[in-house]
């Protein structure tokens, strides 16, 4: 899975690139499973740039989202698409994540968070 | 006696629509996804439109690959695609293992899951879902999403 990962104010911040579906579903589980790996954890996904998103996708942000808070992290999602953020919507799932308009929102939303 | 449902007008079983054979491999998804897409888009049909329609195509791939094929990777999934004045009739032929829709069961939309959604997507971004087992094996499910409203 396409994608570029870089560190701002204490942010993770992961940018994906194309379609999050079934087939990139290990890959995207293990990358965000890496970056969710304790308390001091704030991880957003940039999904400016990701145009489909299927349920493996949604279930892997769900699993994703538990982790972080089990671990008392910070795990949130930037900048949905139209597209995307219908599937959010219709799955319900935009009631349980985080979810920022912009990736400067979702930086200063997770660097404020309590540790 | 043909082992489909009857062709009639705007039927994908007819000569006039687009055929694609795939094998059932996760990544052959996405080369289903661009066929058909390309096609939407060539008929002039709306991006955010488009995209419904393969989020359904990719949901329906993924059942047949993990169900009816049960994660075998060399068996064929025969796609055929109508794009029309009225929208998008898209079928879908397995031969795998005759697997029952309904047995996916409804899923819990008040308690977000980390799996189960893939029918409910199906029917929630589509028009009409039809679905019969294959004769003799497998399964047939016809996706039909109508032109947006004044489109």
């Amino acid at each position: 899975m396409e994608h570029t990962t870089e560190q701002v104010d204490g942010v993770t911040v992961i940018t994906l690139q194309g379609s999050i579906d079934v087939s990139q579903a290990i890959e995207l589980r293990e990358l965000l499973g890496d970056r969710i790996s304790g308390a001091a954890a704030r991880v957003l996904l940039d999904l400016t740039n990701v145009r489909l998103i299927d349920s493996s996708g949604i279930g892997i942000l769900v699993t994703a989202h538990r982790r972080a808070a089990d671990a008392s992290a910070g795990f949130a999602l930037a900048n949905p698409s139209e597209a995307v953020g219908k599937v959010l919507t219709m799955t319900r799932t935009d009631r349980l994540l985080n979810v920022y308009d912009s990736v400067a929102e979702g930086v200063a939303g997770l660097s404020g968070a309590a540790p | 006696m043909s082992d489909e449902p009857e062709p009639g007008t705007g039927d994908p079983s007819s000569p006039a629509a687009s055929k694609l054979v795939i094998t059932s491999r996760l990544e052959a998804i996405d080369e289903a996804r661009r066929w058909a897409s390309t096609q939407m888009v060539e008929h002039g049909l709306p991006e955010s439109w488009v995209i419904e329609l393969e989020l359904a195509l990719t949901e329906a791939l993924s059942n047949v690959m993990r169900h009816a094929y049960e994660g075998a990777e060399d068996q064929e999934i025969h796609l055929a695609l109508l794009v029309d004045e009225r929208g998008v009739r898209l079928d879908i032929r397995d031969f795998g293992v005759t697997f029952d829709f309904e047995s996916l069961g409804p899923v819990d939309l008040e308690n977000p899951q980390e799996g189960g959604y893939g029918v409910f997507m199906i029917e929630s971004l589509v028009d009409d879902v039809a679905r019969e087992p294959g004769r003799p094996r497998g399964n047939w499910l016809r996706l039909t999403k109508l032109r947006p409203a004044g489109d």
